[in-house]
């Protein structure tokens, strides 16, 4: 029996040359149970094929942020084209100037700007999420955030983000947690005016909720209101 | 094909392969969450690995990426794998006349799901890189280091397992 299994395994991958394929279309006329093995696999072939799919292309757009976010590693880094101290000293200039700036506009802490790469990040995941629904009977407020998926780390100059997505009556939201604390965009509204603790912002048609606290901050976005996220900022506990 | 970092040239290498690690990840992971998460994952490690990845087939390699890493979050949580439901579903059915076709179509989409997770191993693994991902049996030969003939014999096995299983739940099709 695995002689004809093995027959009919080379016959449906087109392995056998003219002669032997002639030799099992006649084999098959007599041997039923090398027949019902062939109607057996099509079969299988077509109910295993009624499970392709398409990728979604919310996800493709996601996969497409995180690859363009990501730091490139040694195996990847690009070789220097301009010199490393020459870079060095742009930076600084950048660095200084912006932090001069910053200071005489806000008057907080200096962050470095480069930061905000790490808010560009949070924000362009919490576009990748889904428009917020109309809510439905069994979807109350009360149910509390509810986790989607596993956390993905990623690192964004230099900052080592946590990004967690949480269902949040009415909609979706990303939740980014890092060690550092978030810098403060010029357009962004300080929730406590003593300091650089806790601002919101929008980015277009997202809202931004940061909470910087001294051993941990936490960035929230998503196309909900101030408030939802405001909610989903204490059902976390934060 | 090694880029130094160059994101567009990873993304024009691999992003036309999304479709196949996508399907290889909802057959992987425990729900449509996860399987997006094992999907960015893959682009993640490919990206990181990229410089080094030279001439071999970009699929297939991304494929191995995937299945790595997705055996390894398996076995971290100690559970079996199996098959998610299609997402786009629901979707489907809002915009479409013949919703009644539709929901049918994915009832027995669930039902092959089940039946797939009961097959043996190699035999769900073969029988979802080579009929579900689209790869040939010389691919997922490549990606699960045996030979040729034991892919196909073990896709046979999975096509003919999966049959079986289904039409004891009497959905076959008619057979002439």
């Amino acid at each position: 029996m695995r002689d004809h299994e093995a027959r009919l395994v080379s016959f449906l991958a087109r392995d056998l040359d003219m002669s032997q394929r002639e030799a099992f279309d006649i084999h098959l006329l007599s041997c039923d149970a090398c027949w019902r093995a062939l109607e057996e696999d099509r079969e299988g072939r077509h109910l295993a094929g009624t499970l392709r799919r398409t990728v979604l292309p919310a996800l493709v757009d996601r996969v497409r942020l995180v690859v363009e976010l990501a730091e490139p590693t040694e195996a990847t880094r690009p070789l220097p084209r301009v010199s490393a101290r020459l870079v060095g000293a742009l930076f600084a200039t950048t660095f200084v100037a912006g932090g001069l700036l910053f200071l005489s506009i806000l008057g907080t802490p200096v962050v470095p700007a480069q930061r905000f790469a790490a808010i560009d990040a949070v924000v362009g995941m919490a576009k990748t999420l889904p428009s917020p629904v109309k809510p439905s009977a069994d979807s109350a407020p009360s149910e509390g955030p509810r986790q989607l998926g596993a956390p993905v780390t990623m690192t964004t100059q230099g900052q080592v983000l946590r990004l967690t997505r949480y269902q949040a009556w009415p909609t979706d939201a990303v939740a980014a947690v890092s060690s550092t604390p978030f810098a403060v965009p010029l357009d962004a509204t300080m929730l406590h005016q003593s300091n650089a603790m806790a601002w919101n912002a929008a980015n277009g048609n997202i809202h931004i909720l940061c909470l910087n606290g001294t051993r941990s901050s936490v960035l929230l976005a998503g196309r909900g209101s101030n408030e939802t996220l405001m909610r989903l900022a204490m059902a976390l506990g934060y | 094909m090694s880029v130094g970092g160059d994101h567009r040239q990873f993304l024009e290498a691999t992003l036309p392969h999304a479709d196949v690690i996508y399907n290889l990840a909802c057959h992987l992971a425990a729900d449509r969450w996860q399987a997006e998460d094992l999907v960015q994952e893959t682009y993640l490690h490919a990206y990181a690995a990229f410089a080094s990845h030279r001439g071999a087939c970009t699929r297939s390699w991304l494929v191995a990426i995937c299945l790595n890493l997705g055996r390894s979050e398996v076995r971290r949580l100690g559970r079996r794998p199996r098959e998610i439901l299609d997402p786009n579903v629901g979707l489907d059915m809002a915009g479409s006349e013949n919703v009644g076709d539709l929901a049918l179509a994915s009832v027995e989409r669930r039902a092959v799901a089940r039946a797939i997770a009961r097959l043996p191993l190699e035999q769900r693994l073969s029988l979802a890189l080579v009929d579900i991902c689209g790869l040939t049996a010389r691919e997922a030969a490549e990606v699960m280091g045996c030979p040729r003939g034991t892919v196909l014999a073990r896709v046979h096995r999975g096509r003919r397992g999966l049959a079986q299983l289904l039409e004891h739940e009497g959905m076959s099709r008619e057979r002439p």
